[in-house]
């Protein structure tokens, strides 16, 4: 209101155009330049939990000749369980608790990677936060984007949760030892992948039995 | 869910807007959000409530536009 005569000044408006995820997108940006300038492939590693995210790992690094110049960031909201586990598979993994945030932001990878030499790697990882929604719109600089799921869960999925599958480069289907006794459809959960995701690659793996663990090394490489 | 932490970073911009242009308040907010962004407009009116609460957004009148994609974008800030 002005001083003067009591006036309000007429209403401005502004076309912003900017995005909300703007800031995430900027330092995933950065990452990914850095990334690019260090030659460091980096893998974003998502599922809904309990697809075996963890335990794929640690028969991949059970298979890799060692040692394997892998580092891995593993998201949860609470424990750290999961980077425990692959540590005692030798591998190079650093925990963030990320609270009750459903996703891991670029943010807090960026401080995770403090601890690491990104220099002394060939390979970085991200297991992200189990959750098949909030990571599939936070870019974080990757080079390669799978998506893991297992045999038993809904043949639907890939269409009830497009934008993740869609995004995916790489969609690993697990637990393929279980297919029978869960009398899981195969070729259903792959036509509905067909129709959101018509471009990734599909691996079929048992972390169980072993079972096309070794075409999921060569397909990370 | 992230709702919460999008509606903070939407506080953060429009209160730099309302700064930037020496404004009282913010009278409206309009947002375009991506079909495909994984986010839901009842849980997004509600945390947009508990983001604005105590500021001079927080009478601010949200229309949010559905549009095709995965992003959401502050499109237009109505100054008074």
């Amino acid at each position: 209101m002005c001083g003067r005569c009591g006036c309000e000044p007429e209403p401005l408006t502004l076309q912003v155009q900017t995005s909300l995820l703007q800031r995430n997108a900027a330092a995933a940006a950065a990452l990914r330049q850095r990334f690019t300038a260090l030659g460091l492939p980096v893998i974003n590693w998502l599922s809904a939990p309990g697809s075996g995210k963890t335990a794929l790992l640690e028969q991949l690094a059970a298979l890799h000749p060692q040692p394997w110049r892998l580092g891995v960031v593993v998201a949860d909201l609470a424990t750290d369980n999961d980077a425990r586990r692959l540590q005692q598979h030798g591998l190079q993994a650093v925990q963030v608790s990320t609270g009750t945030l459903c996703h891991l932001p670029a943010a807090l990878l960026e401080r995770a990677l403090q601890r690491f030499d990104l220099s002394a790697l060939d390979l970085l990882l991200i297991e992200n936060v189990g959750n098949l929604v909030c990571p599939a719109l936070f870019d974080l600089g990757e080079s390669l984007r799978v998506v893991v799921l297992a045999a038993g869960e809904g043949e639907d999925k890939p269409i009830k949760y497009p934008a993740v599958f869609a995004s995916a480069d790489l969609v690993v289907i697990n637990k393929i030892d279980l297919a029978a006794a869960l009398d899981f459809d195969l070729e259903l959960m792959l036509r509905h992948l067909r129709q959101v995701a018509p471009r990734a690659r599909v691996l079929l793996t048992s972390a169980r039995s072993g079972d096309g663990i070794e075409r999921l090394l060569v397909a990370l490489r | 869910m992230h709702e919460l932490s999008l509606m903070l970073e939407l506080r953060q911009q429009a209160l730099a807007q309302l700064a930037l242009h020496n404004r009282r308040r913010v009278v409206a907010i309009t947002l375009r959000i991506g079909l495909a962004a994984g986010v839901d407009a009842d849980a997004l009116a509600l945390a947009f409530a508990c983001a604005m609460d105590g500021t001079p957004a927080a009478t601010a009148k949200l229309t949010i536009e559905p549009v095709a994609g995965r992003d959401l974008v502050l499109a237009a800030l109505e100054l008074g």
